[in-house]
């Protein structure tokens, strides 16, 4: 057996179609009652999402402030809204939708602002742990800002595909339903923000070697 | 066929191909070392940006988020801006109350937990290896007993809140008022939901939400670290989320699995062992007690997957990655399994079940087993095989396209459920962005804590074949060849075991060429330092090595024949 990749059809093919009809029993309780007005059960479901929302606001935006403003305000509009979500469908590409809606808008007010490449670094070392070589979190940090520079460089709705697959890990299905557009177009953009992404990289690692 | 577009090479990358497209793909893949490198370069690209873009605000960002989301909501309402929330939030004290609970200790208790768990897993499976004790014994500090207190805290606000302002006209009010509870929960009325670590390890939650007396004696005895492990794997919070759950699905079996760990002896009584695992993930499964003694109205009770899979993200999972590279690829999956993992010839597993990352079965994965000759099967559409005859000390190697190699050597402890990571995956055992040193996820069975290092490099191809990877990578192949001179300057078994923990790290960034010259050096590293000290150990790792080198390695290889010479030496019989 000579394959670093077997031959063999995969199985988790499409996967997605099984996790987005995945609304978790405990989601649909909390929402219905949600919906009926009840605090508590949409306090539930701010606690059990707030991570990934976090988490796709800060790929999406790369700063804790506007991180932290855009995930609180997911959560409000999603209050503001849960009337109007479709019960027994998965929660989680819905809220993912209003981040980026969110995030999109923040970019037109901003305009794109370029990255500034001090502060990625400073909180990349910080996520290191003390008995880690300081010299490594340099690289290491240098690296990440780097990438993340790039990244801060691609169109809006590259970043949001991207982030929506590398760092959310959802299905093609998935970041279709969030996007609201076709699986095709998915697949299109996503080589896309990878080929364009992989550009930029090579670009500014020949800038800096 | 013409090389895969960059569209297909991506969608490949995601798994998101039609099964008839994906066959020609794999094909194509298995004859074109380009479109592999660049299949591999494209899935460290996609790791490295997971990576770089994941920032974990810490628990203490979470532990109020739901308070400073209702007092915006609270705000906009006064505001009255005209997004008029469905909720009457006046009315309904009791749930708001709820809403404003504070989480901190939830969500410790929740890492924790699953820390704790996964490390006893690896406890059980690897008791005798030193390196894990001691990750034991540094995962413990880290739990606090206020997770454990904190955790009551929900319930006892529920009672004791009863009449607490609502969320809308008064949440910094509350919050301060939770600050100062909750680490007087002690002194709470309810007694139910106490700091009491004995009471909490009597009573499980059964799923149906209803707590069960239960006895616990065996645990008594067992260290510390254990009893926190038991104990706030009941406690588990649900700050997780589904989308945490689906990516890391992999990561919460692995805690369901180690629940029984502290509980289970050795092997000695199958049947017990197996009711005791049974019951101890029925306990994974189920709802925290201290929720449940006085759940809300509209909380369900939540899933043990939720908590472990949310808490097992980031820093904390990061730090604990030794303890994790030891449990990877050994989590029990079902019922099934675990039958068949008691009840073989030998006490060894015969049959598994392989899953990729998000838990998902992966069908048609090859699974070779090799020692006195090679067996291989393919798991069925559940992603289950079997092997009969599987002994102890058989290598088991486990691929399939799209999927770092997973390679274990079968022990009695060994739990055949698999689980295979993307290729090129920069998980928290990846060392590209890390910086860190450590084996590849996919030799981490084999390999074990420690790895060797390469010696006879010079038979290696030519440099460049690691020309076209990222700077990173290169700069792990620079250290890995600086450490195998070192190695060979001086001749000390552990220079040249660290070069192989050097190119293992590089074999866990690559795909193809240099994967298979990285694998070579890795074995080779690994011989010259059992040559130099010769070691029951060592010669297990060289021969695990020697094994996925022989499995990976094209036949067109020039090694090939160098490492078969090496496995006919080692074992006396004719190498493959």
């Amino acid at each position: 057996m000579t394959l670093c990749f077997p031959r063999g059809s995969l199985p988790g093919m499409n996967p997605p179609a099984v996790r987005t009809s995945d609304a978790h029993p405990e989601d649909v309780a909390l929402v219905a009652a949600s919906q009926k007005g009840d605090q508590a059960a949409f306090g539930e479901l701010v606690r059990r999402y707030q991570r990934a929302v976090h988490r796709l606001a800060w790929s999406l935006t790369r700063n804790d402030s506007d991180a932290d403003d855009l995930a609180q305000e997911t959560f409000v509009r999603a209050w503001g809204a849960i009337g109007r979500f479709e019960l027994g469908q998965p929660l989680y590409p819905w809220l993912a939708r209003i981040v980026t809606n969110q995030a999109f808008s923040l970019f037109r007010r901003r305009k794109r602002r370029p990255e500034t490449s001090i502060e990625p670094l400073v909180e990349a070392g910080q996520q290191w742990g003390v008995e880690d070589d300081p010299a490594e979190h340099t690289a290491d940090a240098e690296r990440d800002a780097r990438l993340r520079a790039c990244f801060g460089e691609l169109a809006p709705e590259h970043q949001a595909v991207l982030a929506l697959r590398a760092v959310q890990d959802l299905s093609y299905d998935e970041i279709a339903n969030v996007l609201s557009i076709p699986i095709g177009t998915v697949m299109s953009r996503l080589s896309r923000a990878r080929g364009e992404l992989k550009r930029r990289l090579a670009e500014r690692s020949g800038e800096i070697t | 066929m013409k090389h895969l577009t960059d569209e297909q090479l991506s969608a490949l990358l995601d798994d998101a191909l039609p099964a008839g497209e994906r066959a020609a793909y794999d094909a194509h893949l298995a004859d074109c070392e380009a479109c592999r490198a660049r299949l591999a370069e494209a899935s460290a690209l996609d790791g490295s940006l997971g990576r770089a873009l994941t920032h974990d605000p810490g628990e203490g960002y979470f532990a109020d988020f739901a308070e400073r989301v209702a007092k915006r909501i609270a705000e906009r309402r006064l505001d009255a801006r005209g997004e008029r929330p469905l909720g009457p939030a006046p009315e309904a004290p009791k749930a708001q109350k709820w809403w404003l609970m504070s989480p901190r200790g939830l969500a410790l208790a929740g890492s924790t937990a699953a820390l704790l768990v996964t490390a006893g897993l690896a406890w059980m499976r690897f008791h005798s290896e030193q390196q894990v004790v001691s990750a034991l014994q540094q995962a413990s500090p880290r739990p606090t007993m206020t997770g454990i207190e904190k955790q009551s805290a929900p319930s006892e606000n529920d009672e004791a809140k009863a009449q607490a302002p609502p969320a809308a006209s008064a949440p910094a009010e509350t919050r301060d008022a939770d600050r100062l509870r909750a680490p007087a929960t002690g002194s709470a009325p309810n007694p139910g939901a106490p700091r009491d670590l004995a009471r909490m390890q009597e009573v499980r939650t059964l799923p149906d939400g209803r707590q069960v007396p239960v006895e616990r004696s065996k645990e008594g005895a067992s260290s510390p670290s254990r009893e926190e492990a038991g104990t706030q794997g009941f406690a588990a919070p649900a700050t997780g989320s589904a989308i945490a759950q689906m990516k890391k699905r992999s990561v919460a079996p692995a805690a369901d699995a180690s629940a029984p760990a502290p509980a289970t002896a050795q092997a000695g009584a199958p049947a017990q062992e197996k009711e005791e695992l049974q019951s101890s993930r029925k306990d994974a499964a189920a709802p925290a007690p201290a929720l449940e003694a006085a759940p809300p109205p509209a909380s369900a009770p939540r899933p043990a997957a939720a908590f472990s899979t949310d808490t097992a993200r980031g820093q904390s999972f990061r730090e604990w990655g030794a303890a994790k590279s030891i449990v990877r690829g050994g989590r029990a999956d079902d019922a099934k399994l675990n039958a068949n993992t008691n009840s073989l010839s030998g006490l060894v597993a015969r049959c598994g079940k392989v899953r990729d990352a998000r838990g998902r079965v992966v069908a048609g994965a090859q699974v070779t087993a090799i020692r006195n000759g090679v067996h291989t099967v393919r798991t069925d559409a559940e992603g289950s095989f079997c092997i009969d005859g599987l002994k102890a000390g058989d290598t088991l190697s486990v691929m399939h396209v799209g999927f770092d190699p997973h390679t274990v050597v079968v022990t009695p402890m060994t739990s055949l459920a698999i689980t295979l990571e993307p290729v090129g995956t920069l998980g928290p055992n990846s060392t590209m962005l890390m910086g860190k040193q450590q084996p590849s996820p996919s030799f981490s069975g084999a390999v074990g804590a420690h790895t060797g290092a390469p010696s006879e490099s010079a038979l290696a191809p030519s440099p460049d074949v690691y020309a076209g990877q990222s700077s990173g990578v290169r700069q792990l192949v620079r250290d890995a060849r600086d450490a195998t001179s070192v190695a060979r300057r001086e001749r000390t078994a552990q220079g040249f075991e660290r070069a192989a923990k050097q190119w293992a790290a590089v074999l866990g960034q690559v795909q193809g060429a240099p994967a298979d010259d990285a694998r070579f050096q890795y074995v080779s590293a690994l011989r010259d330092a059992y040559q130099l000290e010769p070691t029951a150990d060592r010669e297990g790792r060289l021969r695990s090595a020697i094994t996925a080198f022989l499995a990976l390695a094209p036949a067109t290889l020039p090694e090939r024949a160098t490492v078969a010479r090496w496995e006919a030496e080692l074992s006396g019989a004719t190498g493959r």
